[in-house]
């Protein structure tokens, strides 16, 4: 069906008819201001609506288009014989047509953003430095008033952070013990160094991977949820509404949490320790058949009790990291809920980037040490 | 006149409390209507009802035409493009800018060229009173009253018939909250779309209903307009019209 047809009436002077239905349905799919009238320069046009039959939003902003671009062409337009509910609505629609304003600048990578990139680093750890700081300060003055420490909170969140995720981590402790003794054994047996196993499996479960795994679970469990809680609480501004009160928000939501994880990694550690060697056992009996006496002796007489210090003592250190950053990036929640999304993102990758930055600082360390 | 909407003896229950008990009510093509009540009354439950967020326990809800019970699938799809809800704080997606909010409906539902979509966006950003500046801003750059005019922008995009609005001036400075009655009542006028309104707003009740219920005791204790209701000698109402 035809919408649009142009009639002569003299060089300068036509007739534009609009017929038909001009709806979002009929305008479908069709090329947008329609081909046959956008070269038309310097001319007198009437547009008559005798034939028009519906007019939605679409249709009278297609015709507004229409209008406008001849006017643009020097132009002059007019409106005829239109229905009264239709004029109506195209001249509501008239005062209020606008077009796509200038989009704002892109943002290009360029020298300016490579500088902005870096100052915008250096920002950040400043931020960061300076969330720290308020941090300490808040537990300087929980360490002279003790009895403000929100020890319902602290252990509200030991719970939720530690206690619910024993069952995973003994999980895959014990996955990891039996996989890492699996995959020595055999090696183990061509060299006919069977009792290696204990010494292999043990060292490296205690020293590095049950703080490994642990602290893994625990950012991904705890980092992201403190991102997130933090994170709305800022956008709804419960924590100005705490500010305002004369509640510390590092006392109330920061401090417990740390704490929570603090104190609870080592513990959790442990955990995965004992859940390690049984998978190793588990394996040397059944593939090297070291009995239950065997694999304890060896423990005992060969493998130092400083394996099992090394990997409970660097623990909390992982644990601080993981807290802090949780809670620091739910501080940097502006405006939308988008930004938590991201920000739990970020929170989780930083948590574990500095959690293997700073095994790998101790791992020199204590070599250096001899340790 | 006729009805775009009919509701016949709603039974409401959560669970064993019983919030709506056998209301029956209907709303005229092109009117305001206000659907009114304390805090609790089940006024946002009946809103949902409406517009088949949550269910009812027994009677029959018919919106345009369609009865609610047992739609089908395909039918309650277009019905929703029938309607429009404007949502208490909005509800503009995020991560989308001003003008993409109000443009993702008219992508969603309709083969337009993309150009025409952005000049009736931007057209139905200016019908709600907001200049093209804040076409390229987020959400979260916006007030509280801004963020309502686009929610009724993107509303108004696919010209409904009937438009939903739950509580749209609470939030709002009085003046705002002023202009923002004006604009629904000069959109009805112009569009000719039935609107529903939950609302405590004295001003509201006063200046832009044509009609409404008031709930109270899980039932609708008034059915009619303010000249009405300031007349009648129902205490409860008097006092529900000058204490809100
Ligand atoms: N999902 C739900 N489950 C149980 N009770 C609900 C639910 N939603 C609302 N209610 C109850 O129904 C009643 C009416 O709620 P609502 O319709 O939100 O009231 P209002 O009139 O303030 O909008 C309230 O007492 C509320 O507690
Ligand atoms: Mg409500």
């Amino acid at each position: 069906m035809q919408r649009i047809k142009i009639q002569y009436l003299n060089a300068v002077n036509l007739k534009v008819l609009i017929a038909n239905d001009w709806t979002k349905e009929s305008l479908a799919n069709t090329n947008s201001i329609e081909k046959d009238i956008v070269n038309l320069f310097d001319k007198t046009i009437v547009f008559d609506f005798t034939d028009c039959l519906t007019l939605d939003s679409a249709g009278a902003v297609e015709i507004l288009r229409i209008k406008n671009q001849l006017t643009k062409d020097r132009c002059s337009v007019t409106c005829v014989n239109l229905q009264e509910d239709h004029a109506k609505l195209l001249s509501f629609y008239e005062k209020n047509f606008h077009d796509k304003p200038e989009l704002p600048p892109k943002k290009y990578i360029s020298i300016e953003g490579i500088g902005k990139w870096i100052i915008d680093g250096f920002k950040g750890s400043g931020d960061f430095l300076s969330f720290v700081g308020e941090m300490l300060f808040a537990l300087l003055k929980l360490i002279i008033s003790p009895w403000n420490f929100r020890f319902t909170a602290f252990i509200k969140h030991v719970d939720t952070s530690a206690i619910q995720a024993i069952g995973i981590i003994t999980i895959l402790s014990f996955l990891i013990g039996l996989v890492v003794a699996y995959q020595s054994a055999g090696y183990l047996t061509k060299i006919g160094a069977d009792i290696f196993i204990v010494d292999i499996s043990v060292m490296s479960v205690f020293r590095e991977l049950s703080p490994i795994i642990t602290a893994i679970l625990i950012a991904a469990r705890s980092a992201s949820s403190f991102t997130a809680e933090i994170g709305t609480m800022k956008i709804t501004e419960e924590i100005d509404a705490m500010r305002t009160m004369g509640l510390d928000p590092f006392v109330f939501l920061v401090i417990p949490r740390v704490a929570a994880i603090i104190i609870s990694m080592p513990f959790l550690v442990f955990v995965a320790d004992i859940a390690g060697m049984a998978g190793a056992y588990l394996v040397s009996h059944f593939q090297l058949g070291i009995s239950l006496n065997d694999f304890i002796d060896r423990m005992y007489l060969e493998i130092s009790v400083n394996e099992l210090y090394v990997g409970l003592g660097k623990s909390p250190i992982y644990g601080a990291i993981i807290g802090i950053i949780g809670c620091y990036r739910g501080f940097q929640a502006t405006g939308s809920t988008h930004s938590i999304g991201k920000l739990t993102t970020k929170s989780v990758v930083s948590a574990l980037f500095w959690v293997i930055i700073c095994d790998a600082i101790i791992a020199v360390a204590l070599t250096k040490l001899g340790i | 006149m006729t009805k775009v909407i009919n509701v016949e003896n709603i039974i409401t229950k959560f669970g064993n409390t019983l919030i709506h008990d056998d209301l029956s009510f209907s709303i005229h093509k092109g009117e305001i209507f206000g659907i009114l009540g304390g805090s609790g009354a089940g006024k946002s439950t009946l809103l949902r009802q409406l517009i088949m967020l949550q269910k009812f326990q027994s009677g029959n809800i018919e919106v345009l035409g369609e009865s609610l019970r047992g739609i089908s699938h395909k039918s309650a799809h277009k019905l929703r493009q029938k309607w429009a809800v404007l949502f208490q704080f909005g509800a503009l997606y995020s991560s989308l800018t001003v003008l993409e909010n109000i443009c993702l409906p008219l992508l969603e539902y309709t083969e337009l060229p993309k150009g025409l979509i952005e000049n009736m966006a931007m057209t139905k950003l200016s019908m709600v009173g907001l200049s093209s500046e804040s076409a390229y801003l987020y959400p979260s750059e916006l007030s509280g009253g801004m963020k309502k005019r686009v929610g009724l922008a993107r509303a108004l995009a696919l010209d409904p018939e009937l438009l939903f609005l739950d509580e749209p001036t609470s939030g709002l400075d009085p003046s705002s909250a002023e202009a923002f009655d004006k604009l629904i009542v000069e959109l009805r006028d112009m569009l000719g779309f039935s609107v529903i309104i939950v609302t405590h707003d004295l001003d509201t009740i006063k200046s832009a209903l044509d009609r409404f219920i008031v709930l109270q005791n899980k039932k609708i204790c008034f059915d009619g307009n303010y000249e009405t209701a300031i007349n009648s000698d129902l205490t409860f109402l008097k006092e529900f019209l000058k204490a809100n």
